[in-house]
């Protein structure tokens, strides 16, 4: 008795944890598609709350990071901007405490890229004020990613993107950027290893080379 | 056993599949808008939804029991409320402070930093205005509050003298900022490296109690602390060498560097004629020493060294006689050694120890000549005193110490003393001062700054009590209003002192008040001041401090670098009237370094393809009023001035010289013209003798033109660059 009683017990266990995996994995579809700060803001939302329900899972907290990454990108008010990344910041750290411990340098990768992209963020935000503290720890971030997984194809991008993004005699390139994307655009070919695994990034690249 | 393991399984169905429930809501500020975006969960669970444009929410949730609904939004504080079945969840969300930069104190003051959140500009900013020749002072002349003067050097501000802004560097006294001043042309700062310094505060009125002896303004400079990386910079121009490097210890522990500049203007002036007939000079050579250690854990420990050296030497047409010549040569030697610590003694207490020495020597010699430059000895007035020798020296000595205390809830003590020690030939002085300041942080859109100041001078035996207060109070759109008020002191100058000792200190109210805003890379500023002279140094008909004055008017300040992309301007405007009985005037009077109108525009465009930025500066002042006046306080003439228009540009190509270098070099070539359009410009008019003559004070030469190559070596200016331009 005792032992069915566990059994369905981990059964339904085992339904509510595949319900937050569909949950999850239709909210990063949806982020595939994600345009508008009305998007992002109800992704990053969902992402949040699933990164409250699940504190050992470091996926809800890297996408919720991403989420509140890109609204920064997409403020107009330096202020704003630098509430979203300072909140991505928090997010991006769980994750990274999360993943840390176990060594699986793929994942840390995805958690740098997005570290470092959120720092990026912050630069854009207000140059002036940011660019001197930021931008550094945003390429040292980077280098970290591309150096623990040379194939991420979203590191690749953001290389591409920072190299295309700053002039060339400051170290930006755009050859160099189109490689990169190009490369990149290569990798997202590969399919990511389940529903839920990082995979944005791909339509931002396919509008850099075009 | 059956029916109990069918009830259990029922059971976690029913926990499982609990009856579907709508939960409907709306999340709106405290001033019933809507706020779109807003996250709703079910308290424990990944279960929720995001509010819609009119702020309203709805879901379906399969929980039973009591449901406590949790609502967040971006810079509101989170808020909880139960679903009572049936009802919807009405949630009105509060601002959360704690999201928002605390407010700054900005009145009366203009920050120029690259790491301070108040800061209107960075130390890059103030190198690239044109016209400036990276003259820290002169970049500051392009922001309200500062008069355009242009035949003499110093920070005229608001109606006060160029004697009555100091500058301050890590805290302490800059006693002679200033090379020595020649008559009519405009003398450089000592401080020829800009890029030592990290933060510029420059205060048209209202400072803090930790600074004093500024009747109307501080320049107030911090240093850099250890260097980031090793660099080396080397310049080349027609006029001018440049050599520097900065050297940081593998520990990272220490670095030092120097600055070494020598510039001669002799050949120039040769080429391009000047009014002024130079024979030797203008030449500077200028070296700064900079050593930064970490002591101990906490502790910094800077050192700042500057010698200085100019020679002039010229002679031009004597006012009093037509055939005559009158020769000024002078000669300036300067060293300026400031040296800082600062420590954490212990949790929440900082310690900032400070001291400096200055050696000054001038030797400025004038001589009547005559066509074949022999020197004609004419002994009646006014030429018996054309052929004069003097020479001055002088030590000044500082120490000062300030300890802070940084309380629960961010409010601020800081508490010191200093003390000076002045010598020259003719007399000793000692002056002490006290000062305390608190700095409370009354809600997390107000502080106030409440400080006093105590000052005594053992040579005028007079002791004076400054209190100053400042707030800043944001107000719900984001905007700042700020107040100042604050009484001021000013030591008259030794020269004064020689003839009678006991003349109080010069005194000066303020009262400011401000508006700020700033959003999305704009800035707005207004303010609007009044100043009121109690006492000003007279010198007829006795000498005294019987004078006196006032100041007020407004000025406007805009930069916007989001509007138009790469490019980066600002504007400002002041309005000033003043009137002052100072000196050898008969009656309160405006003086002559005060124009009612004063306007500037700095535009900097980055064209990428080309890799060069432009530059322009531009200045207007309205006439200035002149006057012919004996040292009896007569007045004999007196009108104003036209008004003043000078365009200044600057174009600066950057490219790497050596690409296949190790270490990439970053190379400069900066080209400059001040006073584009040639404008005849007219500071005010010198008199002969007897009044019967009257010649305008203008520019050495119509156009001054700058061009030089400056090639950098393992440093990040590219940031500085990349940051200010895109």
């Amino acid at each position: 008795m005792k032992q069915m009683i566990s059994l369905i017990a981990v059964f339904f266990m085992l339904n509510t944890v595949k319900a937050q995996d569909q949950q999850l994995a239709a909210a990063v579809t949806k982020l595939n598609t994600a345009a508008s700060i009305a998007d992002f803001q109800q992704l990053a939302n969902e992402f949040g709350r699933m990164a409250a329900a699940e504190p050992t899972q470091w996926l809800p907290a890297y996408y919720a990071a991403y989420s509140n990454t890109k609204l920064a990108f997409l403020q107009k008010d330096a202020e704003r901007a630098m509430q979203f990344s300072n909140l991505a910041e928090e997010q991006i750290k769980k994750a990274e405490a999360i993943v840390k411990p176990g060594g699986n340098q793929k994942e840390l990768a995805e958690v740098y890229t997005v570290y470092s992209f959120m720092n990026r963020s912050r630069v854009e935000a207000d140059p002036m004020v940011n660019g001197r503290k930021y931008g550094p720890t945003a390429g040292a971030h980077l280098s970290k990613a591309r150096q623990l997984d040379p194939a991420n194809p979203r590191a690749l991008y953001l290389d591409g993107l920072v190299k295309f993004k700053t002039p060339a005699m400051w170290g930006g390139d755009k050859k160099k950027a189109k490689e990169l994307f190009e490369q990149a655009l290569k990798q997202f070919e590969v399919k990511p290893a389940s529903a839920v695994a990082p995979q944005w990034g791909r339509a931002d690249c396919e509008k850099m080379i075009q | 056993m059956k029916t109990s393991l069918m009830l259990c399984l029922l059971a976690v169905l029913a926990l499982n599949n609990a009856a579907a429930q709508r939960i409907i809501g709306s999340v709106k500020d405290k001033n019933n808008q809507p706020l779109e975006g807003a996250s709703i969960s079910i308290k424990g669970t990944a279960v929720g939804t995001s509010t819609d444009s009119a702020g309203n929410f709805s879901f379906e949730a399969n929980i039973n029991g009591e449901i406590m609904l949790v609502a967040t939004y971006m810079g509101y504080k989170a808020k909880i409320l139960p679903v009572t079945k049936g009802n919807p969840v009405h949630f009105i969300l509060a601002k959360d402070p704690a999201t928002l930069d605390p407010v700054v104190i900005s009145a009366g003051s203009f920050e120029a930093s690259d790491k301070s959140k108040g800061a209107v500009m960075t130390a890059m900013d103030v190198v690239s205005v044109p016209g400036n020749g990276g003259d820290v002072a002169n970049a500051i002349r392009t922001l309200p509050g500062a008069q355009q003067i242009g035949e003499r050097e110093g920070l005229f501000v608001r109606g006060g003298s160029g004697e009555e802004t100091r500058q301050f560097v890590d805290g302490v006294l800059v006693n002679r900022p200033y090379y020595v001043t020649l008559p009519g042309l405009p003398q450089f700062n000592r401080i020829s490296s800009p890029f030592l310094f990290n933060g510029i505060v420059f205060s048209s009125g209202g400072y803090s109690a930790l600074y004093g002896q500024g009747l109307s303004g501080a320049l107030v400079m911090e240093s850099t602390d250890l260097h980031d990386k090793s660099s080396a910079v080397i310049g080349l121009s027609p006029t001018l060498a440049v050599t520097g490097m900065q050297k940081l210890a593998k520990d990272k522990r220490s670095s030092w560097g120097f600055y070494s500049r020598y510039m001669n203007n002799n050949a120039y002036t040769k080429l391009i004629p000047q009014q002024q007939d130079f024979a030797a000079g203008p030449a500077y050579f200028m070296n700064d020493l900079n050593v930064r250690l970490k002591t101990g854990k906490t502790g910094l420990l800077k050192v700042y060294a500057n010698f200085g050296y100019n020679k002039t030497d010229f002679t031009k047409d004597d006012i009093d006689s037509s055939s005559l010549r009158k020769r000024f040569a002078a000669e300036d030697r300067n060293l300026y050694v400031n040296i800082s610590h600062r420590s954490q003694l212990a949790k929440n207490w900082q310690l900032d120890l400070a001291a400096a020495y200055n050696h000054n020597t001038t030797d400025i010699r004038n001589n009547l000549l005559d066509a074949s430059k022999a020197v004609v000895i004419i002994p009646d007035t006014p030429y018996v005193s054309k052929n004069q020798h003097l020479k001055s020296g002088e030590d000044y000595f500082t120490g000062r110490f300030v300890l802070s205390h940084f309380f629960a809830g961010h409010h601020v003590l800081k508490a010191g003393a200093e003390y000076q020690f002045t010598h020259d030939r003719f007399m000793d002085d000692q002056y002490y001062t006290s000062f305390a300041e608190f700095e409370w942080r009354l809600a997390h859109n107000l502080a106030l700054r409440t400080g006093l100041r105590f000052e005594y001078d053992q040579l005028l035996k007079a002791a004076e009590l400054a209190p100053r207060v400042s707030m800043a109070y944001r107000l719900p759109n984001g905007a700042s209003l700020n107040a100042a008020y604050g009484i001021f002191y000013q030591k008259p100058e030794n020269r004064f002192l020689l003839d009678n000792h006991n003349l109080p200190q010069a005194k000066a109210a303020h009262y400011i008040l401000n508006y700020l805003q700033r959003a999305n890379g704009r800035l707005f500023r207004a303010e609007i001041f009044y100043k009121h002279y109690d006492r000003l140094l007279k010198t007829f008909p006795t000498l005294s401090m019987n004078g006196s004055g006032d100041a007020k008017g407004f000025e406007l300040f805009w930069r916007d670098k989001s509007s138009i992309k790469n490019l980066d301007y600002w504007v400002s405007y002041s309005y000033l009237a003043t009137k002052r009985d100072h000196l050898e005037f008969p009656y309160q009077m405006e003086p002559s370094f005060a124009a009612p109108h004063t306007a500037s525009l700095v535009a900097r465009r980055f064209i990428e393809p080309i890799r060069t930025s432009i530059g322009i500066s531009y200045s207007y002042a309205a006439g200035r009023p002149y006057y012919d006046l004996t040292a009896y306080g007569k007045i004999r003439d007196q009108g104003t001035t036209k008004s003043y228009n000078v365009l200044n540009l600057g174009l600066y190509h950057m490219f790497t010289m050596f690409p296949k270098w190790k270490e990439k070099d970053f190379t400069v070539i900066a080209v400059g013209v001040n006073n584009l359009l040639g404008t005849n410009q007219v500071f005010g008019y010198e008199y002969s003798y007897n009044g019967s003559r009257k010649v305008p004070v203008t520019l050495p030469a119509a156009r001054s033109f700058f061009l030089g190559i400056f090639m950098s070596l393992g440093i990040d200016r590219t940031e500085d660059f990349m940051n200010d331009n895109l």
